[in-house]
């Protein structure tokens, strides 16, 4: 019987092994969003409202792209 | 004034000092000069009314006024504060550096801030770019950049490249986390991606607004960039 893999191995993909959220793709994707919606509507670039959606977009968009996958599969 | 540096300042600074400082401390301390006094500067609609200060620059900046908040005496009665309530030295330090870190920032431009409040009010500054808040939001965001105070920005965007490693996952686990309570307080209501998540937001939301608003300011519009010292020459600055 092997060892299993170290849960960490995947770590900086976004926590535990596998797991791509929040990894470089989905970093990528919330911040090309971020930066064309915050052109048009400024204050999505302000202080504290502008910080709260910037979290919420990294959080939410891979959130919304994995589920849709999942859906799909 | 500085738009993206106090955002990502925290980072360098995590990177040289590690488990002996909290990151979240020196973010807040960073961000806390500004954070219950720059919308007076600007002003605010609430419901009909207005809220607006009279001299915005010398409010945000002097004495009288919330200038001393801008001042490394303020990063000291902080920490001694915060530390004589929590005990822990990770975060009053981490206050303080991040505070003074905020104060020194802010000596590039040409309002300056009063670095040796109370012995005296004068305010130090190097006039590298125009402070030009009384000029209004839009303005005031299309001179910032376009002279040599979106290039300070770039400088700790870069910075914080060159010291990605602060940016893993393992770093935030291993010297990151262990150097504060709050994380692991927040750990028992959020997974551990949430918390990376909130980790990184801060550079997220700093270099999404930088990219941001460099495309609005000469993409979307037609400012001219201006990196003589003190500019951009276009704009009025407040001294």
């Amino acid at each position: 019987m092997t060892d299993p893999a170290p849960r960490n191995q995947d770590k900086d993909a976004g926590g535990a092994a596998g797991q791509w959220w929040p990894g470089p793709l989905a970093y990528s994707i919330a911040f090309v969003a971020y930066v064309l919606l915050g052109m048009e509507v400024h204050w999505l670039l302000s202080w504290t409202r502008g910080l709260a959606f910037a979290l919420l977009a990294v959080w939410a968009i891979p959130y919304y792209v994995r589920g849709r996958l999942r859906r799909r599969r | 004034m500085s738009w993206v540096a106090h955002d990502v300042e925290p980072y360098v600074i995590q990177r040289h000092l590690g488990v002996r400082i909290s990151f979240l401390a020196v973010l807040f301390g960073s961000w806390s000069p500004d954070l219950i006094t720059k919308w007076l500067v600007y002003g605010m609609d609430v419901g009909f009314a207005n809220l607006h200060v009279n001299n915005p620059s010398d409010f945000h900046r002097s004495w009288p006024g919330v200038g001393p908040m801008h001042s490394p005496i303020f990063g000291v009665l902080l920490a001694v504060v915060v530390y004589a309530v929590t005990r822990h030295k990770g975060w009053a330090l981490g206050l303080m550096i991040g505070l003074w870190s905020h104060s020194f920032s802010d000596t590039l431009d040409t309002k300056g801030t009063m670095l040796f409040f109370p012995l005296t009010n004068y305010r130090v500054s190097f006039d590298a770019w125009a402070y030009a808040a009384e000029s209004g939001r839009g303005l005031d965001t299309a001179a910032y950049f376009s002279c040599l105070g979106f290039v300070w920005d770039g400088f700790w965007l870069a910075l914080t490249a060159v010291h990605w490693k602060v940016l893993r996952a393992d770093y935030f686990h291993d010297t990151v986390m262990p150097a504060d309570p709050v994380w692991g307080w927040m750990g028992r209501y959020l997974p551990a991606p949430a918390l990376l998540v909130l980790y990184r937001g801060a550079l997220f939301y700093g270099a999404g607004r930088w990219v941001a608003w460099l495309l609005w300011a000469h993409v979307l519009n037609t400012n001219e960039f201006d990196l003589s010292w003190g500019g951009p020459s276009w704009i009025e600055a407040s001294e």
